[in-house]
């Protein structure tokens, strides 16, 4: 079994984030499409206002791809998660 | 006897292919056949999501064409969505409104001069002609700029619009939102594998990798998808393909780093390559003067520079305090000065520096300070002592400067000093320059209606190319800002052609 994040330990059923839905030519184990992880966490919008406060510019909007990111761009299930900003920037985020 | 150039030109292509997969450690599958099986068809599929891409897909769109775009990077907007959001056009309402009189023969003119004689005239008038039309293009989307004119480097006036985030990502997401709200099949993390064929070698399709997962080549699930009027690469450069690029100049090696997107690899051009496109130019790449060695890729110097150290401030050799070249010329001329700051085979990196009106505008500022790459300092003596630049002829030099400004007469290097002001001030703000690997003006070449030329001089059908991943208009170094001009314009004339392909039977 791949590893999965602590905040997710709960979550039982590889279909979770594996769904059908996301299959392509039938194979459900492949990247999971943004519409799961928003299915749960709410779209761009909703995670940039939570996230609006933070003293670094907010991850979840920034002015070069505002909603037009994936949400796996950044985290990463079964594996270290990184920050796609921080290809060119130096921003301190603390990211799961 | 007839000799057949289809298939001439296929096993011409497979060795090239053969090669640069190898090169590249890609696994070279066999050339796709018409026998395939289609997962999906669509009128056009356009590869890549930069200005290029996003240009061509959104107008074949409202053109009427069904129409793909893939994207390989979890993100849309390839550089175009970092890089500094300026477009060059001439003759706007805010040039006239700013009273500076300009015309598309007078850029015409500065680009010709800027590509050293290499360009080929027929797309860079394209480019200058469709300026116009394109910036109101993007208008027409909601894009939004600034309300001042710049002058960029190699520019004879100020013509330089940038957008208000002082990124194309102000350009960019405007243009994805477009394409998502008017029906384009927008993909992310859908990377282009082959080119699918028909027996006559018009292009109907491409392999694609879905759900594909950068720098893994073996992630996700190949698909296969046909384009009954055809196919549009808008890929963009290799800057961040060290082995090729440095097949094409041995300096550009790991040692230099690069403004680019992780993603600008250079396979889009390198397929074309595989099957007989034409290479155009391929050795010709630029580096931006206006980076920083002390951040990575394109970071927040490089707007500073563009705005405000160069326009407004000097550069100067840190072991003599002088100026050495032009902060205006066009960035070949520029980075040729900076990399000859050489000592003993290192880097003697210059300092470039304005004062607290030079800064009004430089939006990175803030930013810049925090993270160490911009400093702040109360006197000419503190800033040459802090980069261990001898005081005496630095600050002899910054006078000479203000009596420069003051005459209107670079007599030094012979800048146009219509933005330059007196250097005098504090505080003063300045960082270390150094260049990096920005764009590449080579490609595959293509006619004035973006449809790729095969090597035998004939079109490759089906196959079309826009943007940076294209040859021939820039020459030997291309002008700042001209890069948004050529992806949005050829990317329209892209999406014009192949409205007008008549659609192959698949």
């Amino acid at each position: 079994m791949p590893t999965v994040k602590p905040y997710h330990q709960t979550i039982k059923d590889c279909a979770v984030c594996h769904t059908e839905e996301n299959a392509v030519a039938g194979n459900k184990f492949v990247v999971p499409s943004d519409k799961t992880c928003m299915g749960c966490h709410g779209d761009y919008k909703a995670m940039a206002e939570k996230t609006k406060n933070l003293p670094e510019p907010n991850p979840h909007w920034s002015n070069h791809y505002g909603s037009g990111l994936s949400c796996t761009a950044c985290h990463r299930e079964h594996s270290q998660s990184k920050v796609y900003c921080n290809e060119c920037h130096e921003f301190s985020y603390k990211i799961k | 006897m007839t000799i057949n150039f289809n298939r001439r030109r296929m096993l011409i292509g497979g060795a090239l292919g053969t090669a640069a997969a190898a090169a590249t450690g890609l696994v070279q599958a066999a050339d796709s056949k018409s026998t395939a099986k289609f997962d999906k068809i669509y009128d056009v599929i356009v590869v890549g999501s930069g200005f290029a891409g996003l240009a061509a897909a959104l107008e074949a769109r409202l053109g009427g064409a069904s129409v793909l775009l893939i994207e390989k990077m979890p993100a849309f907007g390839g550089n175009s969505a970092i890089n500094g959001g300026a477009f060059s056009v001439a003759g706007t309402p805010l040039q006239k409104k700013m009273g500076i009189k300009d015309s598309p023969e007078q850029m015409l003119a500065d680009m010709i001069k800027s590509g050293r004689g290499l360009s080929h005239l027929d797309l860079l008038k394209m480019v200058v002609y469709g300026s116009l039309p394109a910036y109101e293009f993007t208008l027409r989307h909601g894009v939004k700029y600034k309300d001042f004119v710049q002058h960029f480097g190699g520019h004879s006036v100020p013509r330089t619009l940038q957008t208000v985030e002082s990124t194309g990502g102000g350009i960019t997401r405007p243009l994805t939102e477009s394409c998502i709200k008017h029906g384009v099949d927008m993909r992310l993390r859908a990377k282009m594998e082959e080119f699918v064929r028909d027996e006559d070698g018009r292009v109907i399709g491409l392999v694609v990798r879905e759900r594909y997962l950068f720098p893994d080549e073996k992630s996700g699930v190949l698909q296969t998808y046909g384009a009954r009027k055809g196919v549009v690469m808008a890929t963009g450069g290799f800057s961040r393909n060290v082995w090729f690029r440095k097949q094409q100049d041995p300096q550009l090696d790991e040692r230099l780093d690069s403004t680019n997107q992780p993603g600008a690899t250079g396979e889009g051009l390198l397929k074309m390559l595989a099957i007989g496109g034409a290479p155009v130019q391929i050795d010709q790449i630029q580096l931006g003067p206006w980076c920083s060695p002390d951040e990575r890729g394109f970071g927040l110097v490089s707007q500073f520079n563009t705005i405000a150290g160069f326009p407004m401030g000097i550069m100067v050799d840190v072991r003599t305090g002088k100026r050495f070249c032009n902060e205006l010329a066009d960035r070949k001329e520029r980075t040729d000065a900076i990399l000859g700051l050489m000592e003993n085979g290192k880097p003697v990196y210059p300092v470039c520096f304005t004062d607290s009106k030079g800064v009004a505008k430089a939006q990175t500022l803030k930013n810049g300070l925090k993270y160490g790459v911009i400093k702040k300092f109360d006197t000419l003596e503190d800033l040459a002592k802090a980069y261990g630049i001898p005081a005496k002829p630095f600050v002899e030099q910054v006078a000479r400067f203000n009596e420069m400004v003051k005459a209107k007469d670079d007599k030094e290097f012979h800048r146009s000093l219509a933005l330059a002001i007196v250097l005098d001030k504090a505080p003063f703000y300045a960082c270390r320059v150094w260049p990096k690997v920005h764009y590449c003006m080579g490609g595959v070449g293509i006619t004035k209606n973006a449809e790729v030329y095969g090597i035998d001089g004939s079109v490759i059908p089906g196959l079309y190319a826009c943007g940076e991943v294209t040859g021939g208009t820039h020459g030997a170094s291309r002008l700042g800002g001209c890069a948004i001009a050529d992806g949005l314009v050829m990317g329209r004339v892209a999406a014009e052609s192949v409205l007008k392909a008549k659609p192959a039977a698949i």
